[in-house]
């Protein structure tokens, strides 16, 4: 009993003691925390970042990660890193969350919400986590900045639904749904009670009649009933005037500061849509 | 005399329903959908929603049903009555998981965007393929067993293949559609489907145009048949041909919708005095009306999505198909 106290007292102080100390060699598995780390963090605190962190369609952070070692989200090649950190998220596989902590790695979990709030609240604490407290408050201070610089709030906001193919749209909850508000436009499917992600009947989305519909096709290659639902005659003849504006989706697969950046896409596709 | 009666009233009928079901058809939906305002809309100078609904969405799903459903349930009589084996069918001879495959190579590898009809002409060539591929490998004569594994296998390979190059296809969204091929929908279709499905569609029911009597005189068996003038070599290809193309334009459009083509013929048999020239028509009429049936259930049933409108068909089908291997032990015993 006695030795099970004296055990529990020394991980609390040896976690304490490396909570005091900014971790060296942070290992990243997800594009998400991926791209946060990079922002956040001095080169050398990282020891390595996801393999979807290089690619340009999905990333952001690109050219710097390539100057690091890429990893696939395998525990075998993460404790080879010997990290004192490992920043995970809700995506990741649970099994490896607790594989890594049954060998007593020390995690930080992003929280991944889908508001500005929780994205500036995932921001602070990791950059807390790293000891990089003033580098994440400049970083919420320029995305709050850009924002605001936008606020010039419609009092008509335009009406504008997200269709992916297979028919999915963006409802309540959502990062374009945010975008949308943010960027001064109404979107139509959190109005009809849409939650989430989630498939609406083509049907539907003539009811609601919106004035643009925005997508976010992944990759352009290849043909796919999927994509060609996008192309249905009768999206056509309701957009007539109006033709699709693709954001890429880049922007949507992670809460981050680069939702600044898509908002100000949306931005100025309403300011297009007020001159037309 | 009395049969001619007896048809002409079961064609009536039939028909009758068909206009029924399409005219209620197009009042199901996601929206409620009024339908004199659509049409006053879709006559009117200014278009609007209800008239697009209408046009553009309903009235294509309702008509590629019509198609589709009439296509399958008249090959699976002609086949039936060609192979002379009450268990054959599009879905069971290959024909339309040969399709899917045919409609899978052309449109997840690009050749379905270079011209729009290389997605039919895919489905018809892998329609005929799987076909013959069965046809050659249970033999002119083989018995049913025969027929049903070489069926069995040439399905699974072809399903195989689906999947395999679904999952190797370019578009990211390719594998989520596996189901789609497998099990046949008719959500989202537009025009642009309808123009798609209809050449080759009529084109095979041309080549059935006619071809009742030697289908007649092959019910006393293949000798007898070519003793009394019927050309067997020539009428096989030309209906394997119809079949191909009738099913093949079908499933290139709406995916491997199974057991319309099974169940669809035996139902009306009876009513027609297992005659096969006087089964054609109410066959395809009959199938036409499952279809359109099967999938107002789809569209009637609350669930999130839609669920795929073969999944209604193999549920009334498979059971039926039950009772049917049932029925023939029994009386064969």
């Amino acid at each position: 009993m006695r030795a099970h106290r004296i055990a529990a007292l020394l991980i609390l102080l040896s976690s304490l003691a490396t909570a005091a100390e900014p971790p060296q060699r942070v290992v990243s598995v997800n594009l998400c925390s991926d791209q946060l780390l990079l922002m956040l963090a001095d080169p050398e605190q990282v020891a390595s970042v996801s393999y979807l962190s290089r690619d340009t369609d999905s990333s952001f952070v690109a050219d710097q990660a390539n100057s690091y070692p890429v990893n696939r989200a395998r525990a075998e090649e993460i404790i080879r890193l010997r990290p004192d950190l490992v920043l995970v998220t809700p995506h990741d596989n649970p099994r490896l969350r607790t594989t890594l902590e049954q060998l007593g790695y020390p995690l930080h979990s992003l929280s991944l919400g889908h508001s500005f709030n929780d994205i500036v609240e995932d921001i602070r604490q990791l950059a807390t986590r790293l000891s990089q407290r003033e580098r994440g408050e400049s970083l919420i201070q320029q995305m709050q900045q850009r924002l605001r610089s936008k606020a010039e709030e419609p009092t008509h906001p335009p009406t504008a639904i997200f269709l992916q193919p297979r028919g999915y749209t963006s409802g309540s909850d959502t990062l374009q749904d945010e975008a949308l508000r943010l960027a001064g436009w109404r979107n139509l499917a959190t109005q009809h009670g849409v939650k989430g992600y989630s498939p609406v009947p083509l049907e539907k989305v003539l009811y609601w009649q919106p004035e643009t519909i925005f997508t976010s096709t992944y990759s352009g290659s290849g043909d796919s009933l999927a994509e060609r639902q996008l192309r249905h005659p009768a999206l056509q003849r309701l957009l007539a005037n109006n033709p699709m504006v693709e954001i890429p989706y880049k922007h949507w697969i992670c809460p981050g500061p680069m939702l600044a950046d898509a908002v100000e896409l949306l931005q100025k596709a309403r300011v297009r849509e007020r001159d037309r | 005399m009395i049969a001619a009666v007896r048809q002409h009233r079961l064609m009536l009928s039939l028909g009758g329903a068909i206009v029924i079901t399409a005219l209620l058809s197009l009042t199901i939906g996601s929206q409620p959908l009024p339908l004199m305002q659509a049409l006053q809309e879709s006559f009117g100078d200014k278009p609007g929603v209800y008239s697009l609904i209408l046009t553009e969405l309903r009235i294509p799903r309702t008509l590629v049903a019509l198609l589709a459903g009439a296509s399958l349930g008249l090959c699976g009589a002609v086949m039936q009555s060609l192979l002379r084996n009450p268990l054959a069918s599009p879905g069971l001879v290959g024909s339309a998981s040969g399709a899917a495959l045919g409609a899978v190579i052309t449109l997840y590898f690009g050749v379905a965007g270079l011209f729009a009809y290389a997605l039919p002409l895919g489905g018809m060539a892998g329609a005929l393929l799987a076909t013959l591929t069965v046809y050659l490998l249970a033999g002119r004569d083989g018995g049913t067993l025969t027929l049903i594994l070489a069926g069995v296998a040439v399905n699974a390979f072809a399903l195989a293949l689906v999947s395999l190059l679904l999952n190797l296809a370019p578009s990211p969204y390719a594998v989520q559609e596996i189901a789609l091929w497998m099990l046949g929908s008719l959500a989202n279709v537009s025009r642009n489907e309808l123009w798609i499905l209809l050449p080759g569609t009529l084109l095979g029911w041309l080549l059935v145009w006619q071809q009742g009597r030697p289908l007649d005189l092959l019910t006393l068996g293949e000798e007898t048949a070519s003793s009394m003038g019927a050309d067997l070599p020539n009428l096989r290809r030309r209906l394997f041909f119809a079949v191909a193309l009738a099913v093949g334009s079908a499933i290139s459009v709406t995916g491997a919708i199974g057991f319309i083509g099974l169940v669809v013929p035996h139902l009306l048999r009876p009513l027609v005095g297992y005659q096969p020239s006087r089964l054609l028509i109410p066959s395809a009429m009959g199938g036409a009306l499952l279809l359109m049936l099967a999938d107002m259930g789809v569209r009637l049933l609350p669930v999130e999505g839609e669920i795929k409108v073969g999944v209604v068909t193999s549920l009334i089908g498979a059971p039926f198909f039950l009772w049917l291997i049932l029925h023939h032990r029994r009386r064969g015993v």
